[in-house]
């Protein structure tokens, strides 16, 4: 029976890290984790995770407002078409910049041509506190779009964080429970940001609602909701 | 009378332009004088280097012993290693269901198809490693027992060309 360690700011967190030997060693702290003089203390309130070695640790907390972190996927909507790319509004403090050439086979004669107002599914490349985001909408290392790029028609609404990286993973309840009765199309930005396309207007409708309800709702609920909002409908 | 020349043996001649009298007189050895002096002062002045300074500690405290754990930032929730609870890592943003999009189920399989072969790769290659050190030691304790022979040709050239009868080529 694991005990589950919540925190809140300015909580001290003892990492178990012995001085041992002339080796240094490397504490890798992950989000909601400062080192603040001596101690390691607590930024974000939530359940303190840690590694099997103990040499990460890191605060599962749920938020709304997103910071851009690197690798992450997001969705976001153009605002803007300057020389060198498009201002993309991501959720973060500061609109990210999307390079003209960061698209499956751009060159400089081929590129992109998106409207202000699309919606496209981006993967973070540089995140830091000192400069504006910026996305690409491929896998630079294998060139390849690999989902990411222009979403067509469809719904955008926003959810918290928490429930985002949740759908993210391959097992989310909600999104498998619809899936196997409806036909319908999810990216699902860890910005808190989900799009989802579908046939017909009730059908967005049915799904954005069901997306939003499994915020709190466990698994066996996920289902139990889900087929009832089907029979309703 | 002992001429001047007679005190100074030296007859000036360092200084063409100025007698030996000259420079035996004060004010001129002054000025000499001081610029032997900074001449040392200088030399001595270069040989103070940053290892000089030290810093001293009035207690016993080391501070060597704080860096001994680095502290290393990672802002992303996707680099974090899976727990049970939170499988952020095993996911794939976009999907389609009921194949409502065709070309995303393309996507995904050719996705999971890269992640499975890089997966079987680091297998095979991790038991071919295990293979080769089974090898390697194998092959240790059968050379121990047999040393006499000699195993390179060119020892087995050698010891052929001893057996044959000298006159031949």
């Amino acid at each position: 029976m694991t005990d589950i360690k919540v925190v809140i700011p300015g909580d001290a967190v003892d990492t178990h890290m012995e001085v041992d030997g002339q080796e240094q060693q490397v504490l890798r702290l992950g989000p909601g984790l400062s080192h603040i003089g001596d101690t390691i203390n607590a930024v974000n309130a939530g359940v303190l995770h840690s590694s099997s070695d103990g040499s990460q640790y890191w605060v599962v907390s749920n938020k709304r407002r997103y910071v851009a972190a690197e690798g992450e996927p997001v969705v976001g909507v153009v605002v803007a078409r300057h020389a060198e790319g498009y201002r993309v509004d991501i959720g973060s403090a500061h609109d990210a910049l999307l390079p003209l050439l960061a698209f499956e086979g751009a060159t400089k004669r081929n590129k992109p041509n998106l409207a202000v107002g699309t919606t496209v599914y981006a993967r973070v490349s540089v995140a830091n506190s000192l400069m504006d985001p910026e996305i690409e909408c491929f896998n630079s290392n294998t060139g390849k779009a690999e989902g990411f790029g222009e979403l067509g028609e469809g719904f955008m609404f926003k959810c918290s964080l928490g429930l985002a990286r949740r759908l993210f993973s391959s097992k989310a309840p909600v999104l498998n429970a619809l899936g196997s009765k409806l036909p319908f199309e999810v990216a699902v930005g860890l910005n808190g940001r989900v799009w989802i396309n579908t046939e017909k207007p009730e059908t967005t409708v049915l799904v954005a609602n069901a997306i939003k309800n499994s915020e709190f709702l466990d698994a066996k609920q996920c289902r139990q909701m889900v087929n009832e909002l089907l029979d309703k409908h | 009378m002992s001429s001047p020349e007679n005190a100074m043996p030296d007859g000036g001649t360092e200084d063409k332009g100025l007698s030996s009298k000259l420079q035996s007189m004060k004010f001129m050895k002054r000025s000499a004088e001081q610029a032997k002096l900074e001449a040392e002062n200088k030399l001595e002045r270069k040989i103070i280097s940053d290892s000089h300074w030290r810093a001293t500690y009035s207690s016993s405290d080391v501070p060597e012993e704080r860096l001994k754990t680095r502290v290393v930032y990672e802002s992303s929730y996707l680099k974090m290693p899976q727990t049970d609870s939170s499988s952020v890592n095993r996911g794939i943003g976009r999907r389609s269901f009921r194949s409502f999009n065709k070309k995303t189920d393309q996507v995904n399989e050719e996705v999971e198809k890269t992640i499975r072969a890089e997966q079987m790769s680091e297998e095979e290659k991790r038991t071919e490693e295990e293979d080769r050190k089974m090898a390697e030691a194998l092959a240790k304790t059968k050379a121990s027992r047999a040393r006499a022979v000699p195993t390179s040709l060119r020892e087995q050239n050698q010891q052929h060309k001893r057996r044959r009868p000298s006159g031949k080529k």
